[in-house]
């Protein structure tokens, strides 16, 4: 086996949602026509406040085995990226195992990604296929960032919703995964972080603040350094893709359509427009589901196949970033 | 790289703004209506897309007149 396929992508996404007019009934300064000019969504889903991680990963992979007949004594190994678990011991991967009835055979992990996640976990996904460790691979990727954003904070409320996907990653399917280019700049963590979400922040003679140069922020709740996450979007995208072409001898015309991970309206546009991308070969759904941080990339693959925005012979080039910083890209050969 | 002249710095930043607001150099840009979080965003764009300058976000938050950040705009240099 020397390569590595998508054979089927599902989601799942909760059903409580959060309104333009309600986001701006809690702000003097934000109109509902303000969040969706700038912001680019029209209304995003959170999970509740008993609705977990778990659950949305749950749901979303009920989906994908049921939708698509899948046996499940088929699936061998499970790899789950989340920022948000529901513990941070034991795995939510492992939690899914047992919930999801999955053989006790079968290898199972979460790893810590945002936005690049996507990306990455089919980067090891592939990985598992080309060294035989595995043949048919239950990619989660799950987020309920809502419950990381201060109630009155209308600005990250209006960008973030919440959203689980479940990819079969296997030897055959709909897509041939192609090569990735990854990059990393911790740097950047001081502008996108939950400070008090791990351990460091509990002892009682560490300042956390000099791992993150910056006070300005609740350390209870996500703090993100907007224009400073765009500035690195801007300026480091354009070379992910340029580099992505190179590594898979694919010239720029050749792509049929860009799947960027859904960051924000404003985001989107400034990238398309730098990187020369037609609107017409940019794929854009982020008005219906906000940024669901490492599920937006799934959800938009989903949705592009079933609007018929891709057909067979077609090259997606898709790519993620933020978080980390942390990105990534690769390309589909449909 | 062709002189950037702040007439053509003042035209591309009023772009920015909303009809009714007017600028000069000495106009503090932070106290516009149009200022907020994403004005910075576009800013950044704008100064990219005109002029080829990577500007990082502090050079924005720490100006506080159109003719300071136009002072800083032309002498940054990309890394």
């Amino acid at each position: 086996m020397n390569s590595a396929y998508i054979k089927f992508i599902e989601y799942y996404i909760p059903a409580k949602k959060i309104s333009n007019d309600y986001l701006a009934s809690l702000s003097d300064s934000w109109s509902a026509h303000k969040i969706h000019d700038k912001i680019g969504v029209k209304e995003r889903f959170i999970a509740d406040e008993n609705e977990f991680a778990s659950d949305l990963a749950y749901k979303a992979a009920q989906n994908l085995i049921y939708k698509n007949n899948i046996d499940i004594n088929d699936i061998d190994f499970l790899i789950y990226c989340t920022q948000s678990p529901d513990y941070l011991v034991p795995t939510n991967a492992c939690l899914l195992q047992s919930k999801l009835n999955l053989k006790k055979s079968i290898g199972a992990l979460d790893f810590n990604l945002g936005c690049s996640g996507y990306v990455y976990g089919l980067g090891l996904a592939k990985g598992l296929i080309l060294s035989k460790s595995a043949k048919n691979i239950l990619f989660i990727t799950s987020e309920t960032y809502s419950k990381y954003l201060k109630p009155d904070d209308i600005s990250n409320r209006s960008i973030f919703g919440d959203g689980a996907s479940a990819s079969l990653i296997s030897t055959s399917g709909i897509t041939e995964i192609l090569d990735f280019i990854y990059g990393t700049n911790g740097d950047g963590g001081k502008n996108l972080n939950v400070k008090n979400a791990g351990l460091k922040h509990k002892h009682p003679n560490i300042n956390i603040i000099e791992d993150f140069d910056e006070a300005n922020s609740n350390h209870e709740y996500l703090h993100m350094n907007g224009a400073e996450v765009f500035s690195f979007t801007l300026f480091s995208i354009p070379n992910l893709i340029s580099e992505l072409l190179n590594k898979n001898n694919v010239d720029f015309n050749e792509i049929d359509l860009f799947i960027f991970h859904q960051a924000s309206k404003v985001v989107l546009d400034a990238l398309r427009k730098k990187i020369g991308i037609t609107s017409e070969k940019f794929f854009n759904n982020i008005e219906y589901f906000g940024n669901t941080t490492s599920s937006t990339i799934p959800i938009a693959i989903n949705n592009a196949i079933n609007q018929n925005r891709i057909s067979k012979g077609n090259k997606v080039l898709i790519a993620g970033f933020g978080v980390g910083y942390s990105w990534a890209g690769t390309i589909l050969q449909f | 790289m062709e002189k950037i002249t702040f007439d053509d710095f003042i035209i591309n930043f009023k772009v920015l703004l909303l009809e009714d607001e007017l600028i000069k150099e000495d106009t503090f840009f932070k106290k516009l209506k149009s200022w907020d979080s994403l004005f910075v965003l576009e800013l950044i764009m704008m100064i990219d897309e005109k002029y080829n300058i990577k500007i990082p976000p502090e050079i924005i938050n720490g100006s506080n007149t159109v003719s300071e950040l136009y002072n800083k705009v032309i002498n940054h240099n990309n890394e």
